[in-house]
Formats: structure tokens, sequence, C-alpha cells
């Protein structure tokens, strides 16, 4: 992990501040130029849950040093920290996903009214979008590093759903065997080339 | 590009012989970045897809739909397990575990939310490269 996301998170912050600076007319609840909108919080708000992700993968990391010359923080402290650092990273994927879909409909609405510098706000935002995307991969990417982390600690698996519906869903262990990952893969390739000889059916009627 | 990354593009561009090709010669770690690439893209391309708060009826028949095309059996891809993975993307429901039937879901799934959204060649690489980015385990490049 490098101090490059986090960087990535600012300037797709400072992308959504100059995109509504330029076209604040055109955005929902706009108000006087210096006014704060909503989703320049929520960017600053993942920004700084990313940043709590990572403490909680370095603070894993950490327990994994030798203990020579190197304070270490308890099984349970690191729970903890693990734990809340796994909520921060769901909050800050939900930010992320509610801020990309208002990013997404106001480029869509900046770019058909032709006017130029709606054109240029509309391509900030695209870039703003990108980097939400990164931020959104590398916060689940993370969040899929806690669990096994959390696993590894606790030795038990994490929950499949809550829902009632799910009870008759199979129970799978968190840290799946590279075996079971491969079997899926290829049951998958299986599948892919079941769709492929349909659609070659389909196109010789 | 590693060969996780590779294989993984392979077989979203119907490549499936460089795609099993690059599987054959998996490391352990290979596997294991694989799953993480396809999580990742999953969630890029379910986010792009829906939004956190989603009304379930979409969700259903996204996931019918793709199980439709990709799953003839109808014995491969489990509905429950298919749904869950879309809202854990989403955040509203914990993370699914990893294990065979999760990947097969994801593979669908991810095949499914690609072919509807159809993508050009250099955004569906755009997907893969947010998210092999962030399974990197140095340093981090630039999309």
């Amino acid at each position: 992990m490098t101090v490059d996301t986090v960087d990535d998170l600012r300037d797709a912050w400072l992308a959504t501040i100059a995109a509504a600076d330029r076209a604040s007319a055109q955005l929902h609840g706009a108000g006087p130029p210096g006014r704060r909108l909503p989703w320049q919080d929520a960017v600053t708000e993942c920004w700084r849950a990313l940043s709590l992700v990572y403490a909680g993968l370095a603070a894993d990391r950490e327990a994994g040093r030798p203990a020579g010359g190197m304070q270490q923080s308890s099984a349970g402290e690191l729970l903890a920290a693990l734990r809340a650092a796994r909520v921060d990273a769901d909050r800050a994927a939900a930010l992320a996903a509610r801020v990309r879909w208002r990013l997404g409909a106001t480029e869509d609405r900046l770019r058909r009214t032709g006017i130029v510098a709606d054109a240029v706000a509309a391509r900030h935002f695209a870039t703003a979008i990108t980097r939400l995307d990164l931020v959104a991969t590398r916060l689940a990417v993370g969040g899929c590093r806690i669990d096994r982390s959390l696993a590894a600690l606790t030795s038990e698996p994490v929950a499949l759903t809550s829902e009632p519906a799910a009870a008759s869903t199979p129970h799978e262990p968190d840290c799946a065997s590279t075996e079971e990952i491969a079997r899926g893969c290829h049951v998958a390739r299986a599948l892919v080339i079941g769709r492929r000889r349909q659609e070659m059916i389909g196109r010789r009627r | 590009m590693t060969d996780p990354h590779a294989a993984l593009r392979g077989l979203l561009t119907g490549r499936l012989r460089g795609h099993e090709r690059r599987l054959r010669g998996f490391t352990e770690a290979d596997w294991l970045r694989y799953a993480d690439l396809l999580a990742g893209a999953l969630l890029v391309a379910v986010r792009r897809r829906f939004v956190a708060g989603q009304d379930r009826a979409p969700v259903i028949r996204f996931v019918a739909s793709a199980r439709e095309r990709y799953d003839v059996t109808g014995c491969d891809v489990d509905p429950v397990l298919a749904e869950a993975l879309v809202w854990a993307a989403l955040g509203e429901r914990p993370p699914v575990p990893d294990g065979a039937a999760a990947t097969v879901a994801r593979t669908v799934l991810l095949l499914g939310l690609l072919e509807d959204e159809g993508l050009t060649d250099s955004e569906r690489d755009g997907v893969l490269a947010a998210a092999a980015n962030s399974t990197a385990q140095g340093a981090v490049h630039e999309p």
C-alpha cells in the first residue's frame, strides 16, 4: 500500500471542486459560489476513511514483525482496529458510490448542454469518476485482506448474509483454498464456452 | 501486466485458450491475486450499474439475466449467492467469502455486467487496470 492511493483520492476531491466551481449553475442544490457542496464532504470522508483502512492494515503487518525493539498491540486491540477499519472501508465505499452516481448524472447533464465550459467541467467529473472507481476497488481489496486477517486471527469464517432467504446457501470458509478458486475458475470457463456455443448456434439459425 | 491480470483479461475478451494456458501455470499466490482481481473488477462493474440503497428488483432481474445467459442448467450459479455478491459490492451486506461457488458467480456477474454495458476495449481494460493496480504488491501504477 502506498500514499499514491490517498493522493488519487485527494486529486478526485480537487477535481470535484474544480468542476463544481465551473458549472455551479448547472448542479443540483447550487448556491452562492463559495458554498460547499455535499459531495465534496463525501469525497473528503472517503479520503479519511481510506487512511483508516491503511492504518488498520499497517497495524496488521506490525503484529507480524519480530518483537525485538518494536511495541506490538495485543490480539484484542488488533482485532478491534481491523474491524473498525473494515467498517470504515464499507462506509467509505458506500460514500464513494453515492458520489460517483451524482458525478455521473451531472457529467451526463453537462455534456448535453453543448457549452464548451460545461464540456470542460464534464471532463473533470469523468476524471474524478475514474479515480473514485480506483478508490472503490482499492477499498474492496483492502477489505478482503482485512477479512482474511480477521479470519486468520479468530479462526472464524465471515457470515455470508443476514437475510433469512440465504439460510440455505452453502457456507464457505472465509480463507478459500487455491484449489477451490481454481475449481471455480474452471467451472466459469466452461460456462463461458457454453455461452459462446449458444451464440454461434443462434447466429446460424 | 501480471499473469492473473492477463488471464482474467483473456476470459473477458473471449481468448479462452490463453486464459486456460495461464491458469495452468498459476502459483498459489497467482490464484489468490486472480481472486482479488476478480473481486475488484466485479466491484467496479457493479458500482457502474447500481448504487447504494438500490431497489432489489433491478438486482434480481440482472442476476436472473446473467444466469439465463451463462448458467443454462441453473445449477452452477446460486442466485442467492449471486445477489449477495452484488449487495456486498455495494456495501449493503457483509462480504462474501471466497470459494469455488463465489468464484463462478463473480465471473458470471462480471461478464454479464460488462456485456450489458457494451464497453469498448479500452473501457474494459480501464476496469481491469483499476482492480489490478489495487492488487499489486509493490508500487502502484497509474491506470
